[in-house]
């Protein structure tokens, strides 16, 4: 623990090396189990909440020089942003594609059109959406009193990150890592703690080398278990492959013979085989991915600096496979329930990885003058973007 | 004891201020080097976590929002805790009747919202809708659900299925538009749509004895179609599909392709059944139709229940007109004399209108 001196004036101040620790709280369980109840019963309306008891809970057993950080959002404000989003932009297009399709039919091109750029509205606010979450939370944030703050301007990152989703599928995936790191600098460079900035420096270069050998694990395994699953479902069916579908297609007649009830097993029996392959293959994904990850974390947290220090994440890709094997098992084994606890791991991970190296003049971080945004999250929440 | 040393954080900087805090019986005085005292009245003290022994306890005040106070002193805490009994969280009885109030609240919009929904709007939305917006859903919907069943059509079974609505409108000016067609199907059923289109299903008119019996359940569906409760069903479903994508989240998706299912929109409920029955009374005894055309054939639809290997994808008339004890015996006959509906030829000919 450092001490400082009251009396610090302006002038050369000893800055204060910062440390980052997670002492876990009593009470992550009674929490858990609160929300699900409120969600079952009012039909996950209590999610608002919900998400608040957690973060509150979470960010109190964060701890930067032994000072536990403090969460002060309110389960009401993200109730309010929510029904903001659903009152002028769900709402309205609803109301409008109905009303279009009353008007000129279902099939009619205008339908289409306007589903079309439902979609596209989506898919362009979704930058915004992470913005703009991370701005509430930030500035909901405390640490010894302080406001964290992102006081840059949602639509340009929004642009950024339409850009970065359209040329990813473009470039089979290879955008990725350099559209990331223009991602990550545009949000650290808005970044405050209270007064003083964050700075984001580098280059996406040494992203590359990872991300090629992930990127090859990923189509190697892609292509293994379509070759796997098309010679096990062959194995089974045969050539009776074709024929089952094409006869569940076109049976319509009401007498159902034996060999329709056998069709429909068999067919049963190849949506059980996919699901399982899609699974496993979903599995081996989200197993391959930290390897790429776990690089990008570090190099990131290497590139931003606060006053006089910089981060270090010490992120390897054996430690990131682990957390994310245990989250996922924990996410199955609980279905979704015991989400707080995966939380909670994610970020235990982050503190007990990270250092800050250098020294940050305490005295110079002045209360956070940005304006503090009184609702929040309501895109995100609509969007259903990941995150705490 | 009734001080000890504490850290204080004014909420301007990040600095931290070691001080000294004295607790009295209305106040907790922060002093310290370069600090004049700050009094925190213990009413205005909220804790920020609840507080654990061995855990430093935080604490701020109305009186400096931004401003913090850390006690890691267990014994000082408990004092000031005894002293400021709303710092301790968990369950008090404050807290209870907020609880209470904010749950009688929220209950209270949700019936509100709920009753807008399910009740008013559906009403009001009915009543307010365009003819042209009525025959347009009305056209959607039909085609929908009778998609792939032939329309009978025959000349002669047309001009007497036509008759048979001219005879239903005698003495009644009032009676709304509405447009028959009969469609080819095993179902024993008729359904009124928006903008007062009738499907009525060629089982029903087989199952039929006598022209009353199919005049009577036609009395009924334009009674649907005069109180325009199919309007109001399908205001009523895109209302309920649109509360529970407010309610579970999720970008509300395409909920569209699920308004054609029809079962959810043509199911009434019994006042709105008891309503078409009471319009179909009145018009009949207008027309001087025999009402127990429409009692045999309820009975008869009664009846048909246990036996559902008949029965087409649609159900028979149960499934959508819960027939009831109670509304059969509601029907009464005519206090005078009836005129028949279809002469014998004609009703021959109704019944093979699908050949």
């Amino acid at each position: 623990m450092t001490t400082q001196d009251g009396s610090a004036g302006p002038g050369p101040v000893a800055g204060s090396q910062l440390r980052f620790d997670y002492i876990p709280r009593p009470g992550l369980l009674a929490i858990t189990l609160t929300n699900l109840f409120f969600n079952l019963v009012t039909l996950t309306l209590y999610r608002f909440w919900a998400k608040t008891n957690v973060r509150r809970h979470i960010w109190s057993c964060v701890h930067i020089n032994g000072e536990a950080l403090e969460y002060t959002g309110r389960g009401k404000e993200l109730f309010i942003g929510a029904l903001i989003v659903f009152g002028v932009l769900l709402l309205p297009i609803v109301l409008l594609l109905m009303a279009l399709q009353i008007w000129l039919g279902p099939e009619h091109p205008a339908v289409f059109i306007v589903q079309f750029g439902f979609f596209f509205i989506i898919f362009g606010l979704w930058g915004m959406a992470v913005y703009r979450a991370r701005r509430y939370q930030l500035s909901r944030t405390l640490w010894r009193g302080i406001r964290g703050a992102l006081v840059g301007s949602a639509w340009s990152y929004t642009g950024l990150h339409a850009g970065a989703t359209l040329l990813a599928p473009m470039t089979l995936g290879w955008s990725t890592p350099a559209m990331n790191f223009n991602l990550q600098e545009r949000m650290i460079g808005d970044m405050r703690f209270g007064s003083m900035p964050f700075q984001f420096s580098g280059t996406a270069g040494p992203l590359y080398g990872r991300y090629a050998i992930a990127w090859c694990l990923a189509v190697v395994i892609f292509l293994s278990v379509l070759i796997t699953g098309g010679a096990l479902i062959y194995a089974a069916f045969g050539n009776e492959f074709w024929a089952i579908l094409s006869g569940l297609a076109t049976t319509d007649s009401p007498a159902r013979s034996n060999a329709y009830e056998d069709q429909v097993q068999s067919f049963l029996l190849i949506v059980f085989g996919m699901f399982g392959v899609v699974l496993l293959a979903w599995l081996a994904q989200s197993l391959i991915w930290p390897i790429y990850l776990a690089r990008e974390m570090a190099v990131f947290a290497s590139y931003t600096t606060f006053d006089r220090a910089h981060f270090r994440l010490d992120a390897t890709a054996g430690s990131l496979f682990l957390l994310t094997l245990g989250n996922v098992l924990l996410w199955i084994f609980t279905i979704g329930i015991a989400s707080p606890f995966i939380q909670q791991r994610t970020i235990k991970y982050m503190c007990d990885r990270l250092t800050v190296v250098g020294e940050v003049d305490l005295a110079a971080i002045l209360q956070s003058p940005a304006p503090v945004p009184r609702s929040g999250e309501g895109l995100a929440d609509a969007f259903d973007v990941g995150g705490i | 004891m009734d001080q000890t040393p504490a850290r204080y954080f004014d909420g301007k900087s990040a600095l931290e201020r070691p001080v000294t805090i004295h607790l009295d019986l209305h106040a907790l005085t922060i002093s310290g080097k370069s600090i004049s005292p700050i009094r925190w009245p213990l009413a205005d003290l909220r804790a920020i976590d609840r507080p654990i022994p061995g855990m430093p306890f935080r604490l701020a005040s109305k009186t400096e929002p931004d401003a913090r106070l850390v006690i890691a002193n267990d014994a000082f805490a408990a004092e000031l805790v005894k002293l400021a009994p709303q710092l301790k969280g968990g369950f008090t009885v404050e807290r209870l009747k907020r609880s209470a109030v904010f749950a009688a609240i929220a209950l209270a919009s949700v019936g509100l919202l709920t009753y807008l929904t399910l009740v008013l709007a559906p009403r009001l939305i009915a009543s307010a809708m365009p003819d042209s917006w009525r025959n347009a859903l009305g056209i959607q919907i039909e085609s929908s659900f009778t998609e792939g069943m032939k329309v009978c059509n025959s000349p002669d079974g047309r001009a007497a299925l036509d008759e048979l609505a001219r005879r239903i409108r005698e003495n009644n000016p009032d009676l709304p538009a509405f447009t028959l067609t009969v469609y080819d199907t095993p179902a024993v059923n008729a359904f009124a749509l928006p903008g007062g289109r009738i499907a009525v299903f060629s089982n029903l008119i087989a199952t039929a004895d006598t022209p009353e019996e199919v005049a009577g359940v036609v009395a009924h569906e334009i009674g649907h179609v005069a109180n325009r409760h199919s309007e109001a069903q399908l205001v009523r479903a895109v209302g309920l599909q649109l509360l529970l994508s407010l309610a579970s989240g999720g970008s509300g998706g395409n909920h569209l392709g699920e308004l054609a299912s029809v079962l959810t929109i043509l199911q009434y409920s019994r006042d709105a059944e008891r309503e078409a029955d009471e319009y179909a009374q009145k018009t009949m005894t207008s027309a001087r139709i025999d009402p127990l055309g429409l009692k045999h054939f309820f009975e008869k639809i009664q009846k048909l229940d246990g036996d559902s290997s008949i029965l087409g994808d649609l159900g028979n008339m149960l499934s959508t007109h819960p027939v009831t004890q109670e509304r059969i015996d509601a029907i009464k006959p005519l206090d005078g004399p009836s005129r028949p509906v279809l002469t014998p030829e004609d009703w021959a000919t109704l019944r093979k209108i699908c050949d």
